[in-house]
């Protein structure tokens, strides 16, 4: 697994003032923790970022889906299927499967609360 | 007899392995140990030439597998100086300890009744007796532990008013030794000391008779032996009294159709068809964890904890006790602004396995206010260079992370 871009993307962390929603959750089993923020003004979304601590692919999947999201309205973010959000990650979870869980927290927090 | 590590690793094909191009360094025993060439012919063994339902036939094979199966109890009675018919077989520890609280807890606790745990236990010793507690509105008390990961001595009084005190012997999260020898005469009169020796029986002697207690566990995987087989020692005038916890064959005298008779134990415990090649195979490990001597295993895995202790990079917060007369061949650490997940998959990329995580113990984490931390665990088969590897590969991730 290639650790030196997603290194950078889980800095990415971003606290939103002027958010209109929020949405936090956390994987038990390991403590990482995410909350998502989104400004959302006639059905699109016009900022989403995140914050949050834990592993380097949760926190980076968080950052490449409040990206994707940016822009797209509620409707196109409900149909997100989890495929097409690991795909984002464009890396191989195949060879570990224990870090699934990680990688699809962001994602989860997100389809729990839409 | 030497403790020569080059000769045992020989005995365990699978450290040969490359993983990711690089050699196997494997640090993750106190998960499961690796099993040796030993305890695999001996399983295939049995099954080549004495596989039979126990206890049932009259025939050869059977009572060929009968007398193994009742053999290989006898030596792991003797191997924490316990008799034969005090060893209970079970799947794992947590069955053993479920065991104890089905049969002991649920026909000896009432309302009111006290249990104490510690904050440091393995969630399979804290989940049967907190669901007991609820069943039978008990109270659940836990001995505290302190910073260094060492439990609180003055609150070793709580077990003056405990029914069960149910603590492990060394923490497979710390590597903390607990002063079970100093704990178990602190039990009342008419109450029960139980013993979660999962970390220890397979890595110093343990006689359950000098320990004091009055039931221990642990599992065969954690000692060469296959998954699948677990042991639960009980005093003999306990497990008569005690109700069974399985209902079915293997566990009766007589059965008619509104009534049945139980046998004694160990077999009142033992419903059903037991996994024969699994108790045979941990019989093997033992006689080979004896032949290479729990003392030189033990002295051994304290020498490579000193040598992390000793040669850990800096940015290395280290947990557990300082003092290495109460620590175990377990090292748990967190580097700074590395997640313990992000440490283990860039470990693994060097042919490293660790355990990240909780570790099993969340209250623990909780109480330590960690969210998780990396565990190097040692056995007989470890070396220095193993160590240096760890650490190498930590300053390699260091690097990546700029940390
Ligand atoms: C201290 C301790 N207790 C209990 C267990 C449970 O063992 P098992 O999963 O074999 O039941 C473990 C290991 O996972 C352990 O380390």
């Amino acid at each position: 697994m290639d650790f030196e871009p997603l290194i950078e993307l889980s800095k990415k962390k971003r606290k939103m003032q002027d958010s209109t929603h929020s949405f936090k959750g956390s994987n038990s089993s390991c403590g990482d923790e995410v909350t998502i923020f989104l400004r959302v003004k006639n059905d699109r979304i016009e900022d989403a970022s995140f914050d949050g601590r834990g592993c380097i692919i949760s926190m980076a999947s968080a950052a490449l889906l409040t990206e994707h999201i940016k822009g797209k309205t509620l409707e196109e973010v409900k149909k997100l299927t989890k495929e097409a959000h690991l795909e984002l990650l464009g890396f191989d979870l195949s060879r570990n499967p224990s870090r699934l869980k990680c990688a699809l927290l962001s994602f989860i927090i997100l389809k729990e609360n839409l | 007899m030497m403790f020569d590590v080059e000769k045992i690793r020989k005995d365990f094909p699978i450290l040969d392995l490359r993983v990711n191009g690089k050699p196997l360094v494997y640090l993750d025993s106190a998960a499961t140990s690796q099993k040796p060439l030993q305890v695999l012919d001996a399983v295939r063994n049995y099954y080549l030439t004495s596989n039979s339902n126990v206890h049932r036939g009259v025939h050869y094979l059977s009572e060929q597998a009968t007398i193994v199966f009742e053999k290989a109890r006898k030596t792991i009675a003797s191997f924490i100086n316990a008799n034969p018919e005090e060893i209970v077989f079970t799947k794992n520890s947590t069955e053993a300890l479920n065991l104890l609280m089905y049969s002991y807890g649920m026909s000896k606790i009432k309302e009111g009744d006290r249990i104490v745990l510690s904050e440091m236990e393995h969630h399979s010793n804290i989940v049967p007796w907190q669901q007991l507690a609820i069943r039978k509105k008990a109270e659940l008390s836990y001995i505290p532990v302190n910073k260094e990961g060492i439990l609180e001595e003055n609150a070793f009084s709580l077990m003056e008013k405990a029914s069960i005190t149910s603590i492990m012997h060394i923490s497979n999260a710390l590597g903390t030794i607990n002063p079970i020898g100093k704990m178990a005469p602190l039990a009342k009169e008419n109450s029960v000391f139980i013993v979660d020796a999962s970390q220890s029986v397979p890595h110093m002697p343990i006689d359950v008779k000098k320990l004091g207690c009055d039931f221990l566990v642990f599992t065969g995987h954690k000692m060469l032996g296959p998954m699948g087989i677990g042991i639960l020692y009980g005093k003999k005038e306990l497990l008569e009294e005690m109700p069974p916890f399985l209902f079915g064959g293997e566990m009766i005298t007589e059965v008619h159709k509104y009534s049945s008779k139980w046998s004694t134990p160990p077999q009142k415990f033992e419903a059903g068809t037991p996994d024969v090649g699994a108790v045979i195979g941990l019989a093997k490990a033992i006689d080979y964890l004896s032949s290479i001597g729990m003392e030189n295993i033990h002295s051994h895995e304290k020498e490579l904890v000193s040598y992390a202790l000793e040669t850990a990079p800096e940015n290395v917060e280290i947990y557990g006790p300082k003092d290495s007369s109460k620590r175990a061949g377990i090292l748990s650490f967190n580097v700074k602004g590395i997640h313990s997940h992000d440490l283990s998959t860039i470990l693994d990329s060097e042919g490293i396995a660790i355990r990240a995580g909780n570790h099993c113990a969340q209250p623990l984490h909780e109480k330590l206010g960690l969210p998780g931390s990396a565990r190097a665990s040692f056995y007989l088969y470890n070396t220095k260079e193993e160590v240096d590897a760890l650490w190498k590969g930590v300053e390699k991730a260091k690097k990546l992370f700029g940390v």
